[in-house]
């Protein structure tokens, strides 16, 4: 089950370094996480919404797929930017999962806010990060328009 | 300050993205051809985008002080256009080659204008794609990554 899957995958744990890691570099790493978990919070909630609208079984798998996807993705990135000496100063990911079945209206907002947070950080990297929290951006979009009409 | 590095990675990004906007309205000639009457608007309204970024980029390399490229009489398509099926491929096909243009674009600017127009050439790349693969039945119609050039 999707839902199963995203919370295991929650357990992520930071190795704090000593404090020479750089102030900006631990702030990415917090801004990562934040939106690391957003994409579980999102799938969580398509999982759950698959209660409330079967007909839209279909597509709220994709999107639950497609942001369990990003948070791994993420997950990775945090990683390699823990690994280059940032010291993180955030507890495990404290998720909030939706248990209660979330409406689809509830999740499509939802999903919007991803995509303009995602952007709104993407716009302050620069590289690989730029362009992996631009793709994130668009595909909750497109999820948001295609998906969820 | 814009290091002369940033500046010729971020003139070539526009070039490049030039380029792909030409080859995308050139081959939306293609689609326009061979597309189902139904879709018209649809191929019309998607050209019509393509050609506002492009004209966008244009004016931003101006700007920057690189001299834009001019569009080729022809482009290569990447497999024959014969029908509607064929011409819905197309249009898929170049709405994800122009969502990997954007990404790379977005990774290679350095300002945050820049940035977001990258980031809504790639969003709106993303949507038409996904409503052709859509109206193609491909299943799932998006991508988790649009404009990753190994998905």
């Amino acid at each position: 089950m999707t839902g199963t899957a995203a919370l295991g995958a929650a357990a992520f744990s930071l190795t704090a370094c000593t404090d020479n890691g750089t102030a900006e570099a631990a702030a990415e790493v917090d801004q990562l996480t934040a939106q690391a978990d957003r994409a579980r919070s999102d799938a969580a909630a398509a999982t759950a919404a698959i209660a409330l609208a079967p007909d839209k079984s279909a597509s709220l798998t994709t999107i639950s797929a497609e942001r369990t996807a990003h948070a791994l993705e993420l997950d990775a990135e945090i990683a390699r930017a823990a690994g280059s000496g940032a010291s993180a100063t955030t507890a495990p990911p404290s998720t909030s999962v939706a248990n209660a079945p979330t409406g689809v209206e509830t999740l499509s907002t939802s999903l919007a806010d991803s995509a303009r947070s995602a952007a709104d950080l993407a716009r302050t990297m620069s590289g690989y990060r730029a362009g992996l929290l631009g793709s994130i951006s668009a595909s909750c979009s497109t999820q948001v328009a295609v998906l969820l009409p | 300050m814009i290091t002369s590095h940033t500046r010729r990675s971020e003139s070539s990004a526009l070039l490049t993205a030039i380029e792909s906007e030409n080859a995308a309205i050139f081959a939306y000639g293609v689609v326009a051809a061979f597309s189902n009457p139904a879709r018209v608007n649809e191929v019309a309204t998607h050209t019509a985008a393509h050609r506002a970024r492009r004209d966008a980029l244009v004016a931003l390399s101006t700007d920057a002080g690189v001299t834009p490229p001019t569009a080729a009489a022809a482009y290569e398509v990447p497999f024959p256009v014969t029908d509607a099926v064929s011409a819905a491929q197309l249009a898929a096909q170049i709405e994800s080659d122009t969502a990997v243009t954007y990404r790379a674009f977005v990774e290679q600017v350095d300002t945050d204008q820049l940035r977001t127009f990258g980031i809504d050439g790639l969003t709106d790349a993303a949507i038409r794609g996904a409503g052709w693969r859509s109206a193609l039945g491909t299943a799932p119609a998006t991508s988790a990554f649009p404009g990753d050039p190994t998905s």
